[in-house]
Formats: C-alpha cells, structure tokens, sequence
C-alpha cells in the first residue's frame, strides 16, 4: 500500500502505536534530570511518521522507550505506550521480546556497529528469523537471501558468507534492513538511517525502505534532523525540542505554514542559494538541567520578547486547523510576523 | 606574485608502492588534482568519501608524501621546501577539523587553547586571545571554562578562533559544519563569511553538502575516486552541471520541500575500488550515459575554461539527465 506523501490518513485508520505523556528523566548527582517531558502521539497502520529535531530533543531516547530499549539510568516516571491497544510499559522482558523484533522491526544509525564483526552477515540476519519462526537453518538461510535479494544485495548466497567489514556501508545498511523486515513486522523504526552514508548511497538506501515498507504495508517511523529526508519520505512529522513536541502535523501544512516559532526557525535557515546570510536561529537549545520554566524556546524565540507567559507557562500543544498542532501561546497572534525574519535580520553578534 | 596564494598543480599522492612487504597494489588517492585558491574567495571542494579529499588535505599540510606535482603557498613549493620553510609557510594556512569533540584538548581551557599556537610561535598575548574569542562570539567568562562545557557550535567557534591565531591567509575547512544541528550550521557559516570578508581569507571548504558548498563557495570542484570531474563558478556548475556525476549528486541529495518533483538519477552500484579502478573513465561503471569510447580513454578536464567537466559527452548528460 502506497501512501502519498501529500495526505494523511483517514480517522478510520487502525492506531497501531499510541504514546501518552511520555517522560524520561535520568538521575544525576545534581538530581533527576527529564529529558522527554510529556510526549503524546500515535502511529497508525501503515503511515511514514517523520519524528524531526535536533541532537538532545529526545527523539531517539523516545523511540527507545518504545522498543523497550532505554540506556541504563534512564527510566520512565510517566505515560504509557500501547501497542494495539496493549501496555508495553512494565511488559516483561520475554514478552517485550515477543514484539520486537518480530512485530516492530528496528534499523539503527550505524551500520557499522549494528552488525556483529565476528559473524557472518547470513548467519546473523538468519538468526534473526529464527528467533521468531520455528524454522531450520536451511530454511532460514534461504529466506536470508530472498531478503538480502529484495533490499538489493546482488549476488545474495556469495555475499552471506561475507563478514560485515567485507560489505560497504550502503551494502550493510541493506542488510540492516533485510534484518527488519526479517519477521515481516506492522511498524518499521529507523534511526537516522542514512546518516553515516554518502548522498548517492542515501538515496539508494532510501529508496531500498520506501519500497521494504511498501511490500509489507508496514507503517515507519522516520527518526531525522535532515528536513530534506522528512519532504520526501513522510505524510505527517512531529518537531521536537528539548523534549517536547512542539509542532505535529501533515508534511506539507507543516512544511507550508509552519505555525511554531521554531519550526519557522528551521524552515528559514535552510540554505537557499540566492541568499547571502543564511538565517540562523541565535543561541542553543537549552541544557535538559535548565530548561526554562515555560517555553524552552523562549530564550530563542523572535515572537516571545519580552511576554512574561513564555517564560513562566508551559504551552500546551494546540489545533491550528488542518490537522496542525502546535505548542506556542501567540501561534494565532503575532506569528506571521516571525516568517517576515530574513536572512538579513539574523542577529549574528549574538555572544554564545 | 600569481593572483593565487594556494596552487596545487597536478598532484598526485599514492600509496602502497614499492618495498619489500609491497602487496603491489596501488592506490591512487589522488591522482594529477590540479586547483587554485584566491585571496578573500572560497573553493568548494564536493565529494564522496574515499574520493580522496581526506589526503588532499593532508598532502597540503605536507602530512603525506607527494608523489608527483607541486603545491605552492604564496609561490613557494612546499614539496621542495625544507622543514623549517614548511613550518614558515604552515603559519599561514590553517586548518578547521569537522569535529568539534575532539579537535580541542579537553584538559585546557579555551583560552589556552586559542593560545597554545601564539605560544609556539614565541608571541604569547592575553588581548590578542581575548580578542579573537570575542570576535567569534564566545564571551569573556566562557574563556576560561574547558570545552566540556561548550556546546558543538560553540566548540567549532573555539575552533576558528585557534586557527585564526597566527593571522593566516588560507583556512582549509574539513566538513566544518557537518557535525552541527540545522540552526546551529547557520550561524557558523554567517560566521565564516564575516570573517572572510574583513580579513580577506582564501578558503578551501571540503564537504559533501552541496547545500552548503552552494551556500558559501565562490568556485567549485566536484571529486570522484582521486581526480576532480568538474570545476567551474558556484552558479554554471550547479545550474548547468556538465558531469553526469555531478548531476546525480545534485539529483540525490533529498528536497526539503514536499511534493517536489523527483527526477532521481540515482547512482546505481557504489564508488569502485581505488586499488583498481576501471580503465578509461573511473565514473563509468556507475554512469548512465557511459558509451565504449569512455572504457578505451581517459576523458580529461579542460584547463582553458572556466567552467570544464571531464566528460566526452557532457550534451549528452545535459539531454538526457536533465532534472526538472
């Protein structure tokens, strides 16, 4: 089933993944530290959801919790994750592992350090399907290779046999793939998934899971900082930043009437070639360790100046219209103002 | 004096040569590049790694042997120079790594670190320190904190402070912001140019973000498995690129606007091995358009145009991967 990434699906859709209130705090020698602080979204069956945000706005750390794979020294205080209407938290590990792997299939970063060095691609990918299938070797060996051969491996029997520092990054990045689709899951997640490749390999590889996801009819969850990656792939996103979502919606509303300060930010400082300056965002995002009161962007933020209810109140996210959330106190008010900031008004003098 | 302050003439670094462990296997890292920087302009270099940019670099800070050709800073050949000169001649090109987590000592403080080159050089001064971090926009009470504290986009500032230290005249700049979220890669490119522009610094910018290299560069060379396959002004070579590789990475890289159209000539297969690369034309097993004659001969690039591709068939590549 193709989705097109201009429409978002119908109510009808089955959810097969809802996330509630979502937070993950750590403990530090200074006190406990949260690093998603109330995350609320669902997936259903068979959309590409794009999760959009920079590094530390804990879209990967989500996605872990998902998969019930969370760091040690990271816990969950609060929420719930449902998948199909069933509680993964507190889910026994057996379980957990009942649905991993099998129901939700999983592609990370890098696919150097994914891949086992002292296996052989075959026999690791064919463990993988008979984790979960009660199948033999041979059998397992042979659906290996009609999967490394679906994802574009040539000569798949050769390869097998190869260890993963005799296969290129792109190659690797397949077999991770492959390895998702192992079990034939409802939910694909996948982590930068492209990050560590060359532009010409990425689009290879891109292209590899679009048509993975299209055969299954699986849906996937896009983790990516790459807004280009987000166009092209997703029918809907969620930004997130410093651990919260702060705008979730349909691709091309977002894209085309970005209603949160931030998402505006991003927007304006893709590179455009008939720019001289290039808008930026001044300052960072902020330390998890002090995150202020209300808004995080606030400190950032061109429309916020000033207004006591952005530092102080936390803005709940809120219908824009045509599917558009956002959690901004002034989204209906003085925002247009802030898409008006071009590169000319960038202030760079900014001390850091 | 030649209107270049760097000129690399037909440079070629190889490795694996002769000896008696020698696996007799060749790798031509780079092989006859020849590129020009120009006071106060910028040079993109663009390519894939394992294309060879990496020790191109290196071979400019004279880092690795040279196997042919000639690299001259301000008219001098530092492949015939000696260490002392060299060591002259490297004061005045600097280098900024791509990454800012572990391109500064974690154990100095960010003054120290701004310093250490002035101190090397006998010409130690805590106003010149000072005033360089302010000039990247790193504040007076940052300077004395360790870079653990610092952010990536505040590390890469640290960064350019250091090497501005020696008042050089040429920045090579590794992936510079490659390691920077989105809002932050704006601000160090604002930064870089400001710079440019009062201190008149050649740059060579090295990345594979064409949205970047588009963005910053003046001039542009395309490089792919040790040669550069197409040079020319920022705006005829991204605009009318003339290489069929360079069209497809133009091609792959993603839009970020939805629902664009997507004429993808995506590359098939993968950069060939360099210890063995095809004959004639190295892009050829990859590329769309390859005809017989690009196995027999090795196409070359025009040296008496501005804007030249290594390709028999650039018309070709212009009809038949024309994007939208």
């Amino acid at each position: 089933m193709a989705i097109a990434p201009t429409q978002s699906l119908p109510d009808s859709v089955p959810v097969l993944l809802r996330v509630t209130d979502l937070v993950i705090v750590t403990d530090t020698p200074s006190g406990e530290v949260t690093l998603v602080d109330g995350v609320s979204f669902e997936v259903r069956t068979g959309e590409v959801l794009c999760i959009v945000g920079e590094s530390g706005s804990g879209k990967s750390l989500t996605m872990l919790a998902v998969m019930g794979l969370l760091p040690v020294g990271l816990r969950v205080t609060r929420g719930s994750i449902q998948w199909r209407g069933r509680e993964l938290l507190g889910l026994r590990d057996r379980a957990m592992r009942g649905i991993r792997g099998k129901e939700i299939g999983m592609i990370f970063q890098d696919p150097m350090t994914s891949l086992n060095p002292l296996r052989r691609v075959g026999n690791q990918l064919a463990e993988a399907v008979r984790l979960h299938n009660k199948v033999d070797r041979k059998q397992a060996l042979a659906r290996v290779h009609a999967l490394l051969r679906t994802v574009g491996v040539p000569q798949p029997e050769t390869r097998a046999r190869a260890y993963p520092h005799q296969w290129s990054g792109g190659m690797r990045q397949r077999a991770i793939i492959a390895m998702a689709m192992a079990n034939d899951p409802d939910l694909l997640i996948a982590d930068e998934p492209t990050t560590a490749l060359d532009v010409t390999i990425q689009a290879q590889v891109m292209s590899t899971l679009e048509a993975a996801r299209e055969e299954l009819g699986s849906a996937l969850v896009l983790i990516t900082h790459d807004l280009g990656l987000a166009a092209e792939n997703a029918s809907r996103m969620l930004i997130m930043y410093s651990g919260r979502i702060v705008e979730s919606g349909d691709v091309v509303e977002v894209f085309e009437r970005p209603t949160h300060p931030y998402t505006q930010g991003l927007l304006a400082s893709l590179l455009r070639d008939d720019s001289e300056r290039a808008y930026a965002i001044p300052g960072n995002p902020p330390s998890p360790r002090n995150r202020p009161r209300g808004c995080a962007f606030e400190p950032r933020c061109a429309v916020a100046r000033g207004q006591a209810s952005c530092s102080e109140v936390r803005p709940m996210l809120t219908d824009r219209g045509n599917g558009v959330r956002s959690a901004c106190h002034f989204a209906s008010g003085p925002i247009p103002i802030a898409i008006g900031i071009r590169p000319s008004s960038a202030p760079s003098e900014e001390k850091v | 004096m030649s209107e270049f302050v760097v000129e690399v003439k037909d440079l070629a670094v190889h490795f694996g040569r002769a000896g008696r462990f020698a696996s007799g296997r060749v790798v031509k890292a780079v092989d006859g590049v020849s590129l020009e920087l120009k006071r106060g302009q910028t040079l993109g270099l663009v390519g894939e790694s394992g294309c060879g940019k990496s020790t191109l670099i290196r071979s400019l800070f004279g880092l690795t042997p040279v196997t042919r050709g000639s690299i001259e800073v301000f008219g001098k050949d530092i492949t015939a120079s000696s260490r002392s000169e060299r060591k002259r001649l490297g004061t005045q090109m600097q280098m900024v790594f791509q990454d800012p987590y572990s391109a500064l000592d974690p154990r100095m403080t960010v003054h120290e670190i701004v310093a250490e080159p002035l101190r090397i050089a006998g010409r130690y001064d805590a106003k010149a320190v000072a005033e360089l971090l302010d000039r990247v926009g790193v504040s007076a009470e940052m300077a004395q904190r360790k870079p653990s504290e610092f952010s990536g986009g505040q590390r890469q500032r640290v960064g350019i402070a250091r090497a501005l230290a020696l008042k050089p005249e040429v920045l090579v700049l590794d992936e510079p912001v490659s390691a920077l979220d989105v809002s932050i890669q704006a601000q160090i490119l604002n930064l870089l140019a400001e710079l440019q522009s009062e201190l008149q610094l050649a740059y060579l910018f090295v990345s594979h973000d064409l949205a970047v290299v588009r963005h910053i560069a003046d001039e542009v060379a395309v490089m792919y498995l040790g040669r550069i396959v197409e040079r020319g002004p920022k705006n005829d070579l991204f605009t009318a690129p003339r290489h069929p590789y360079t069209r497809s990475l133009l091609a792959s890289a993603p839009v970020a606007r939805p629902g664009a159209a997507r004429t993808k000539h995506a590359l098939a297969g993968e950069p060939p091995d360099a210890a063995n690369p095809p004959s004639g034309c190295t892009f050829r097993t990859r590329c769309p358009i390859a005809r017989d004659r690009c196995a027999a001969e090795r196409p070359a690039l025009g040296a008496d145009t501005a804007h030249s591709a290594a390709c028999f068939f650039p018309d070709v590549a212009a009809r038949e991967m024309a994007t939208v």
